[in-house]
């Protein structure tokens, strides 16, 4: 222990070998805490944009299967609006948290959805309260 | 902390019991008081690095999370969407009144499984504190769940199926999101084949019926064994 030969360069030596050491020990440690802790929250949002955007997937894509084709101007105006909205969700960027669209986006596609529901003349509950997770959305 | 008190051993030469007690004394304070810079040093180092690390790996852990959860929610999500529109368009449409109540507890239901597999997905990535493992072993109930690899109650998802255990329970046993996928597919594929047995029941449309049938192959646990 080369500290204890050369006390006085040793006492620096040691002060930063030391604090080396400490800080690689540390460093792996904050790096499992951080990763755990991302997840955590990273699940929950992940969690919450996946139901939301699958919920009004499942909702357009049964609706306008609920409609038939048809000449009549009004319900022709409901598939149409109801295909646009199914093509906005296919096309988001529902895996990459880290997209630069996202916000922009999803607020489009929830706009969209409002306009379905007030065309197909609904009101659809679509709130579900994630109670357990410790955050509120 | 062994690091210090070899270096301090190291420190103090062999026959340094024999010079006077006051020359001793000093040289324990000198220890004493190295011994406690190296170890401030030590911690200094450690806090450092824990929050340089944390910083380095919050956004990855946080991407890896977020497809986790959000590949996990999507199926539930899609099939309360579909139960929804089901719903409006029974209220629209005038349905037959019992139709339409059993498509709201169809509803309900996959609420509650969307719900059980939140709150099961938020434990799962739970950072465990020293004070939360005994409460965490209660919960997880590992004292009945005696199997102690990564084959526990829930994988394969046979021992779920087979128990008829209430859903929040099998989801609460879940120690993998793996399992937790199991149960749920487990989950929407019995809600699924109800809602296909309304729609036929009601003749509601040939496309629907195919769609339903779509989600079933693509979300649903062993689809082809129940087909």
């Amino acid at each position: 222990m080369e500290c204890a030969d050369d006390l006085f360069g040793g006492i620096v030596m040691c002060e930063e070998r030391y604090r080396g050491e400490g800080y690689e020990e540390g460093f792996a440690e904050g790096k499992h805490i951080g990763e755990t802790e991302g997840k955590q929250y990273g699940a929950m949002y992940g969690a919450r944009a996946g139901s939301e955007l699958g919920c009004y997937l499942g909702f357009a894509s049964t609706w306008r299967l609920l409609l038939l084709p048809t000449t009549d101007e009004k319900q022709r105006k409901k598939i149409k609006i109801l295909d646009s909205l199914i093509k906005m969700i296919q096309s988001f960027p529902t895996e990459d948290p880290t997209n630069e669209k996202l916000q922009d986006d999803l607020s489009r596609v929830r706009g969209k959805v409002k306009q379905v529901c007030s065309i197909l003349n609904v009101q659809p509950d679509f709130s579900v309260t994630y109670e357990a997770s410790g955050l509120s959305f | 902390m062994s690091w210090v008190r070899a270096a301090a051993a190291e420190l103090q030469p062999p026959g340094e019991d024999e010079v006077f007690d006051e020359e001793a004394d000093d040289m324990k304070l000198l220890q004493n008081d190295w011994k406690n810079n190296m170890e401030k040093r030590l911690k200094e180092g450690y806090a450092d690095g824990v929050e340089a690390g944390k910083e380095q790996a919050l956004q990855t852990g946080f991407n890896v999370g977020y497809k986790e959860g959000v590949t996990l929610l999507l199926p539930c999500g899609e099939l309360r969407g579909t139960l929804s529109a089901l719903v409006t368009w029974c209220e629209v449409h005038d349905a037959d009144p019992a139709t339409c109540a059993r498509l709201g507890e169809l509803l309900s239901s996959v609420t509650q499984c969307e719900d059980n597999l939140v709150k099961s997905l938020s434990s799962i990535h739970r950072i465990t504190q020293p004070s939360d493992i005994s409460s965490a072993l209660e919960d997880m109930d590992l004292t009945s769940c005696t199997k102690p690899s990564s084959e526990g109650a829930c994988n394969g998802g046979q021992d779920c199926l087979l128990n008829q255990e209430s859903h929040s329970t099998s989801f609460s046993r879940c120690q993998t999101v793996q399992q937790l996928s199991n149960v749920m597919k487990h989950e929407l594929d019995l809600i699924l084949r109800d809602t296909i047995a309304l729609v036929q029941e009601n003749n509601m449309s040939a496309d629907l019926f195919s769609y339903l049938q779509m989600l079933k192959t693509k979300y649903c646990f062993r689809a082809a064994d129940h087909v």
